[in-house]
């Protein structure tokens, strides 16, 4: 006989194994919940960026162009603020400032930016400027048309020597051309309505690009046709590369003023003086008028609560067989004083006299006084209620 | 010492002085040193509450449920003038109402306070300290004392159970020797001749007296007088029960001072003796005129301790107090275990020389558990309930047995059941 033994007499050694049983769903839920958040995490992380963020790698990021100009010797570097970027230029002159986000840049910032590549004598480069920016900066351009033109790989067809060199790239966008009173502007890869590129000679001397559309630049798109070498050719033209993605809250006007700011000086020592007077009142009506009376008291415990409890032991034990005759011992020692028997009569002479008094059928009144016990509760109830009004009937005959 | 609303005010003010003329530490610690000066000048200034001499006039004894007041005398001594407020703390069942009292005491004066008391509960109430708060003349800071003035208030058992004694006197005149009856029986004495009137019974005609008299003549009786009645009050652990708003015990005194009231008035002599594992109190050969009021004046402190009774103790007792038959009213709840455990081994010894009446404090719940049947949870409850009501008959069944008479009702019927039992026993010259 190996008959396998039951897990409870089993219980000694396989008690660790029970432990691990217990601990099993905490430890899994925990480990879910790390998993998650680390999934979470890692898919999140380098989604913070927008368009043409120098660190993000999605797919409209720029990271991988600037890990291509590093490569080639050039000292990126990344900005928000331009405090930096002014501190880049003083460095040296021999930077080239991209501002990939035009969009961002507001305020007198623009004018900062001017005079910043123009005492550095810095070469530019600007994504698609709007006609106000350009103004801004002295460009002497204007917007073809305010559409857009649609992005896609054109000929340089120009002598810039950049341009040249990369041949044919992914351009479009805004298109410029020279302004009407303007110097004369190379233009490169002509749309319908001016160029996709524009280089000219900026404030400061150094070569101003701007380009229509910043697409060439993304991760996605900077493997296209020369798309990677124009980049090259307009970010990597100097030794050092500052990439500005303006913050708009960086206005140069330093912190709003705070609340504190505004209240005059002395609102906080008066609430410091409130804060005195609060102690003093919390004195005031801390302080007892003698103190608490002590008073032994004596038990409340209700007489009757003996009888209660019992009650609750039969209704946990489901006495029902208990209940049921010490109600039937009640009834039938109640209708023996009633009919005037002695108090131990026997239940049965009880229900013959019970039934004769009332005129029900002995057999009714027997089975009730001294019946089988009660099945389930509703019979339990039943049984209750039958003796009373028996009770009732017989003392009223 | 104390500080005010006042001192709280003046230092709230000091959020305008520190707010627009001085901001800053020095504002705020130039305002506390003004209100720190105002406090020390006032605590300096005050009448000192230590000189004040408090007397308390002794409060009598209450019956609970009757209000009373407990007044206080204070002198000033002193050279200044006492204001302030006066706190006569009593315990929280002495019921007091209105113990804070506004002081305007000038030098050399004296003045009265009174605290009203409606006590809420039987026994002794006690006074606990006298707090005087004594204000300076800037009512900003006040010394403050508190000293002990003791006192109490005695509130006795109400006895409303009092409204059935005149119904009880006039059965009790039926059968007193006041309308003497021509009914010999066992317990009644020679009362007297008068002349034979249509209707009395022949059996009762003196014929020497007739024949002296040369008129029929009839001898009248009554029922002795001058028995002696020992109440005998539990305030062991079954008496603390509560029955509705008030312990049984304080059932048990309602029908003891009944029964004492209607007895002295038979002629009676009545004593009383409370007892659980030792005698705690106790009222022997009290005068038909003294005999309510030292009653009430012995039951008022008791309470029911949590300790078994010991009957043996209680019938030594007993025995030790009477040497001729008396009626023993044993005021006590027909509880299983302890009359089963305690009275009924040591009862015989009490039945075997005296009439031994069992008083027992129903509960009226008990009684409704056993009538509600509507659903399963009231049908254990009334199982629970008619179990103990058989508990109870068997109980009954045992001390008859023994010689012992049972009057067990509910607290409102126990007290007009045991006169109507005495008055039983009166009638039917059994004591």
């Amino acid at each position: 006989m190996t008959a396998p033994l039951p897990a409870a007499l089993a219980a000694p050694p396989a008690r660790p194994a029970g432990r691990w049983r217990r601990l099993r769903a905490p430890v899994a839920l925990a480990v879910a919940v790390l998993l998650a958040a680390v999934a979470g995490l890692a898919l999140l992380g380098p989604a913070g960026g927008g368009y043409l963020d120098p660190g993000s790698v999605a797919p409209d990021g720029a990271r991988a162009v600037v890990q291509v100009l590093r490569t080639h010797g050039v000292d990126v570097r990344v900005r928000t603020r331009f405090d930096d970027v002014a501190r880049d230029l003083a460095g040296g002159s021999d930077a080239t400032v991209v501002v990939a986000r035009t969009d961002l840049l507001l305020g007198r910032r623009t004018a900062d930016l001017r005079s910043a590549v123009q005492d550095a004598g810095a070469d530019l480069a600007l994504i698609g400027p709007q006609q106000a920016l350009l103004a801004d900066l002295g460009l002497p351009l204007v917007i073809g048309s305010n559409s857009p033109e649609s992005t896609s790989v054109r000929d340089p067809s120009c002598s810039d020597v950049v341009a040249a060199r990369a041949g044919s790239a992914l351009l479009g966008g805004l298109a410029y051309r020279a302004g009407p009173e303007g110097p004369a502007v190379t233009a490169c890869y002509p749309v319908a309505t001016g160029a996709g590129l524009v280089a000219l000679t900026g404030p400061g001397g150094g070569r101003t690009t701007v380009l229509g559309s910043g697409d060439a630049l993304t991760n996605e798109r900077l493997d296209d046709a020369g798309d990677a070498a124009l980049a090259v050719g307009t970010l990597g033209a100097r030794a050092r590369l500052v990439w500005w993605t303006p913050n708009p809250a960086d206005t140069g006007v330093g912190p709003p003023p705070s609340l504190r700011d505004l209240l005059p000086p002395g609102v906080l020592w008066a609430a410091g003086q409130l804060v005195v007077a609060l102690l003093v009142a919390m004195v005031w009506r801390g302080r007892r008028l003698g103190r608490l009376v002590p008073e032994p008291l004596p038990v409340v415990v209700r007489s009757v609560e003996t009888t209660l409890g019992r009650g609750r032991l039969y209704r946990r034990a489901r006495a029902r067989g208990r209940a049921a005759s010490v109600l039937r011992a009640a009834a039938v020692e109640r209708i023996a004083v009633t009919c005037h028997l002695t108090h131990s009569a026997d239940p049965r002479e009880v229900a013959v006299a019970a039934a004769a008094r009332t005129r029900r059928p002995v057999t009714d009144v027997t089975a009730l006084l001294v019946g089988p016990e009660p099945t389930d509760d509703a019979a339990l109830v039943t049984l209750a209620r039958a003796l009373d009004s028996l009770d009732t009937e017989v003392r009223r005959a | 010492m104390a500080l005010t609303g006042r001192a709280a005010l003046l230092t709230l003010v000091g959020v305008v002085y520190v707010g627009l003329v001085q901001p800053g530490w020095a504002g705020i610690g130039v305002w506390a040193l003004v209100v720190v000066a105002a406090a020390v000048a006032d605590l300096a200034l005050a009448a000192s509450p230590r000189a004040l001499t408090i007397e308390r006039t002794p409060t009598g004894a209450v019956r609970l449920g009757e209000a009373t007041s407990s007044t206080l005398t204070l002198t000033n001594p002193g050279g200044r003038t006492l204001r302030g407020t006066l706190r006569d703390a009593w315990q929280p069942s002495a019921g007091a109402t209105g113990e804070r009292h506004r002081l305007d005491l000038p030098a050399g004066e004296r003045r009265r306070v009174s605290t009203a008391l409606a006590p809420t509960r039987r026994g002794d109430r006690l006074a606990d300290r006298v707090t005087v708060r004594s204000l300076g003349p800037l009512g900003v800071a006040a010394r403050q004392r508190s000293v002990p003035v003791p006192g109490w208030v005695r509130a006795l058992p109400p006895f409303s159970s009092r409204k059935h004694l005149p119904s009880r006197l006039a059965r009790l005149r039926e059968i007193d020797g006041r309308s003497s009856v021509n009914v010999r029986g066992q317990g009644t004495e020679f009362d007297s001749l008068r002349d034979y009137v249509d209707g009395d019974d022949v059996r009762s005609i003196d014929w020497r007296a007739t024949a002296r008299r040369r008129q029929v003549v009839v001898r009248t009786w009554r029922p002795e007088r001058d028995r002696r009645v020992l109440l005998v009050l539990d305030t062991s652990r079954t008496a603390a029960g509560r029955v509705g708003d008030a312990p049984r015990l304080d059932a048990a005194m309602d029908a003891a001072l009944l029964l004492a009231a209607l007895a002295s008035r038979a002629g009676d002599r009545v004593d009383l003796i409370a007892v659980d594992r030792r005698v705690r109190a106790q009222v022997l050969g009290a005068g038909a005129t003294t005999l309510l009021s030292s009653l009430v004046n012995a039951m008022a402190p008791l309470e029911a301790e949590r300790v078994e009774a010991d009957w043996a103790v209680a019938v030594s007792a007993v025995r030790a107090r009477l040497s001729r038959r008396a009626l023993v009213v044993l005021l006590t709840p027909l509880e299983a275990a302890a009359v089963e455990e305690g009275l009924l081994p040591v009862l015989a010894q009490l039945t075997r020389r005296h009439q031994v009446v069992v008083a027992s404090v129903a509960d009226p719940m008990v009684a409704a558990m056993a009538r509600a049947r509507d659903d399963v949870d009231q049908v254990y409850d009334a199982a629970a309930a008619e179990r103990a009501g058989l508990e109870r008959a068997r109980l009954t069944r045992l001390l008859t047995r023994l010689g012992a008479d049972v009057v067990d009702a509910t607290p409102d019927q126990l007290p007009p059941a045991l006169a109507d039992r005495y008055l039983a026993l009166k009638a039917a010259g059994r004591l």
